[in-house]
């Protein structure tokens, strides 16, 4: 029988068997571009996208797990935040803290950001250091991301 | 069908940035030209300007988030006067700009930029001239302001740039100099503006794609979709050297796998989603001859310097009689250092797109070398190289040339085969194992001492295996053909001969032994090998004769950026002048502080000193980087918050390298697969940077990626001198190297 899954608000019937990992239907059956393959092991964070409020792991989270749960991704982000907004607070802060450079782990960080600011809402240099700990950067925007958090806590407070 | 894509369809399409149309190609190769490509002796060719003023800026160079395409556009605008935001960039297309050589080498603006500065120049001055005709007054009475050209006596009349020719050709020669190559010039009639004119240059512009990235809207090679598009993984040998012997079945996931493809030793899995082809090519049964062509990883310095080696030793600097020096010294110093191998270490395993039809071929490529992609894919292919059309994607951050061609390659070879487009990407696994690794690198040292304490000779030699192959991408295809056409060949990486220091005696000899992997640039190449074992070196010297590190430094610098760097970077550290060990070395507390510098000076005409602060803990061996501070002088500042980017992003990767990264290695293969086996540096690992920046308006630019990503390891070193008094002289300096030396 086929899944259906809820991405970025909205219902998906998916072709993909249960154990597929989520990354590849959001990639492949739904065109998202928000999560990457960067490791296939849960060990870098750009596949990172939030499960209701809290951030997983799509390469290693197989679809068939999800259930009805709310799955949002970078693409989903401005919504989240409120219907009509063009961008997220934390896509804002990180445009004003000009953070991204080759750009290809900042959706997997982003996420890592509203995920820490869903537990944390004003966090402090080391936790959120801490938050985005595991998430991996190998152009070295950590300094840029870290202000651009706080930034991000700010306006949404 | 497909769509004939020209300057003019670009121009009406509002100067789409990015473009996928198919064939014909635009054919205007001239003599001297690379086939196919518009000729860098048309202004033509660098710039248009549409009938709304739109400026489209063409260059052969690409961007990979370092903030070129922003500097490109403000070094256009500025010579043009038109406003920044009217300035849009085309990069790299092999159709569509100039061969201008790989983007690489961190020479975007010292080099690449340099015909776009000429030809906006030019065109200023033929749109002047337009101007100057169409009121019958003298160019030299016009003004321009944001692309309209008045007459200064009557601002009233006025006409903008695209009225004056829009949609239309410049049809204007410009003198070229080395064709094909990243420092080829075209220049015309036209002085570019003086320094101190400056309007849009020297501005922290903000990057345009910043917020189609954080939205996942800019266009990524990873992201390419075409219809009917299928997906591969690659079956890579179990260790180099093996071959194939057979192919046997996988369990099958139909009917999503569409089959396989084997010739020689290149084995592939295709199907119609990339899940199905992950789990086809894992699944796959592969037999391969067994090969162990490694010495371990205990044994591969020792191999370095033993291994016999068809290649003469070279010989990059001699200066002054450096035997006499050590025979007749007061005092001789020596040391020996060990840089390992290192991973390049993209975030987004390679990938690549081909969809190969009939005698054409479009190729999604994140390749800092399209003209090479797509010699060696027209080769492999059997096509005519105007045929071979290589879009440049930005891939993820890679910091040398690596598996990206590798991917963009088999992609095309697999469209080729299969009739339809094909996207390839690597498993981590595979990119950490199987992209051209930095090779490692051995180095002695030797320096004479005068009564003084000043160095009188040095003498340096170091062991590698070079770059291979001709840096084409030579792992993954069926090799015979390529190799025929460029065999491995080794080369010492360098550097050694930039030294900042004027000694009276001085000599620099590479060896290139034979490699056991392949190896390609990694960001610094070469210099950052050379500098953590010479600055590391120098700071011996110092030591042992009771000098300050930074004075012992000044006494042998007489060049006045080198000595700039040099006081900027301790000023901003508040350096207390005193020699090393300092008094941490002496406590028995559990935590340990120290400070050591480092300087590169002239690395791609840019200046460097880094000062590292840390804290080493006796107990764990664990080094913290506190705080780095970067000394910077790269010429000319385009644009300072992208400058400042790439210091902080450069001094990141180069403290992960000298913490925590090395390439392991067993008898048959490479055992570093993952991030847990080839850690880099987390956030919470991550130092404070300061920076401090020299800008100098009348020095044309120099480099910027690679230069402030040459000194932290040396400066690291030597604040792990200076807080515990041990010298580690071998990357990287993990918790249990420390230990062992404290030991």
């Amino acid at each position: 029988m086929p899944l259906t899954i809820v991405v970025n608000g909205k219902a998906h019937v998916v072709e993909s068997a249960p154990d597929t990992p989520l990354l590849y239907v959001l990639r492949d059956e739904l065109g998202l571009d928000g999560p990457m393959f960067g490791c296939g092991l849960s060990q870098c964070g750009a596949c990172a996208v939030m499960l209701d409020k809290r951030e997983i792991r799509s390469c290693t989270t197989a679809v068939g797990s999800v259930g009805n749960r709310a799955i949002t991704t970078v693409e989903g982000l401005p919504k989240l935040w409120k219907n009509g907004a063009k961008l997220h607070p934390v896509q804002q802060a990180w445009i004003d803290e000009q953070a991204p450079q080759c750009g290809y782990c900042q959706s997997g960080m982003m996420i890592a950001a509203v995920s820490l600011l869903e537990r944390v809402p004003q966090p402090n240099e080391s936790q959120i250091k801490q938050g985005l700990n595991g998430h991996l950067c190998r152009c070295g925007t950590q300094p840029r991301i870290v202000k651009a958090v706080a930034r991000a806590a700010r306006s949404m407070a | 069908m497909s769509t004939t894509l020209t300057r003019s369809t670009l121009l009406k399409a509002g100067g789409a940035v990015v473009v996928a149309f198919g064939f014909p190609l635009p054919l205007r190769a001239a003599e001297a030209v690379a086939p196919g490509r518009p000729d860098a002796a048309q202004l033509d060719s660098w710039l248009a300007v549409s009938r709304d003023g739109t400026v489209t800026a063409f260059t052969g160079r690409i961007d990979f988030g370092q903030r070129k395409r922003t500097a490109f556009a403000q070094i256009v605008a500025e010579e043009l006067d038109v406003p920044f935001e009217s300035v849009v960039m085309v990069m790299g297309d092999t159709s569509l700009t100039v061969s201008q050589g790989p983007s690489t080498a961190s020479d975007g603006i010292l080099d690449g930029a340099k015909p776009l500065r000429h030809a906006a120049a030019e065109a200023r001055r033929v749109l002047l001239d337009l101007a100057s005709k169409k009121f019958d007054v003298p160019a030299s009475e016009l003004v321009v302001n944001k692309g309209i050209v008045s007459i200064a006596s009557d601002p009233s009349k006025k006409v903008s740039y695209g009225e004056l020719i829009g949609n239309r050709q410049f049809n204007t020669t410009l003198k070229v100099t080395n064709y094909d190559k990243p420092t080829l010039d075209a220049v015309g009639i036209a002085q570019p503006k003086d320094p101190s004119q400056y309007k849009i240059v020297g501005k922290s512009i903000p990057a345009a794609e910043i917020p189609k990235k954080v939205t996942a809207t800019w266009p990524r090679v990873h992201n390419v979709r075409l219809p009917g598009m299928l997906h591969a993984r690659l079956i890579l040998p179990p260790a180099p050297g093996a071959h194939v012997t057979r192919v046997g079945s996988m369990i099958p996931h139909a009917p999503d796998i569409v089959g396989v493809i084997h010739k020689g030793d290149f084995v592939a899995v295709v199907a119609k989603t990339e899940w199905a082809a992950i789990r086809g090519a894992e699944s796959l049964d592969v037999d391969w001859t067994s090969a162990q062509t490694l010495p371990g990883n205990d044994g591969i310095f020792n191999y370095l310097r033993t291994a016999h080696s068809d290649v003469e030793p070279e010989t990059v600097l001699r200066v002054g009689d450096v035997d006499a020096a050590l025979a007749g010294a007061s005092k001789v110093f020596s040391a020996a250092y060990n840089y390992p191998s290192q991973n390049h270490g993209m975030i987004g395993p390679s990938c690549g797109v081909a969809d190969v039809r009939g005698n054409e071929a479009t190729v999604y490529s994140g390749t800092q070398d399209a003209a090479k992609v797509r010699s060696s894919i027209a080769k492999l292919l059997d096509l005519p190289e105007q045929m071979v059309r290589v879009l440049p994607y930005e891939p993820s951050g890679c910091y040398g040339r690596l598996g990206l061609d590798d991917a963009t390659v088999a992609a095309a070879f697999l469209s080729q085969q299969l009739r339809k487009p094909v996207r390839v990407q690597m498993m981590r696994g595979q990119e950490h194992t199987w992209e051209p690794l930095q090779p490692p690198s051995t180095f002695s040292f030797r320096a004479a001492v005068d009564t003084s304490g000043k160095i009188a000779a040095w003498d340096h030699q170091e062991w590698t295996w070079g770059f291979v192959g001709e840096e084409l991408p030579v792992m993954l295809i069926p090799r015979g053909q390529i190799e025929a056409e460029a065999p491995p060949h080794v080369r010492p990486p360098g550097g050694g001969e930039n030294s900042a220091y004027g000694f009276a005696a001085a000599r620099v000899v590479g060896h290139a032994v034979p490699p056991l992997l392949r190896g390609l640039y990694m960001r610094s190449p070469g210099r950052i090998q050379v500098n953590f074992a010479g600055e590391q070196f120098m700071d011996e010297i110092a030591a042992a004769t009771g000098q300050d590190a930074l004075a012992f430094r000044l006494r042998h610098v007489t060049d006045e950026r080198t000595v700039a760097v040099l006081n900027e970077a301790a000023r901003a550290a508040n350096w207390q002048t005193r020699p090393s060990p300092g008094p941490d070395a002496r406590s028995r507390a559990r935590i340990a502080r120290g400070r050591g510098i480092a300087v590169v000076a002239n690395q791609r005409s840019t200046y460097v000193a880094t000062v590292a602060e840390v804290e080493v803990d006796r107990q764990t061996g664990n080094v913290r980087v506190r705080r780095m501070t970067a000394a910077v002088d790269p010429g000319l500042v385009v644009n300072p918050d992208g400058i400042r980017a790439q210091i902080e992003g450069a001094t990141i990767y180069a403290t992960s390298r000298a913490l925590k990264e090395e390439v392991k290695y067993g008898k048959s293969k490479v055992t570093t697969a993952d991030w847990l086996s080839y850690p880099i540096l987390r956030f919470t690992e991550v130092p404070e940077i300061q920076i401090a920046l020299i800008n100098r308006p009348t020095v044309p630019p120099g480099g910027i990626g690679e230069p402030p990503n040459t000194t932290p390891p040396a400066a690291i070193g030597n604040a792990i001198y200076d807080a515990i008094g041990v010298r580690i002289r071998e990357l990287p300096y993990t918790p249990a190297r420390v230990k062992a030396a404290l030991a």
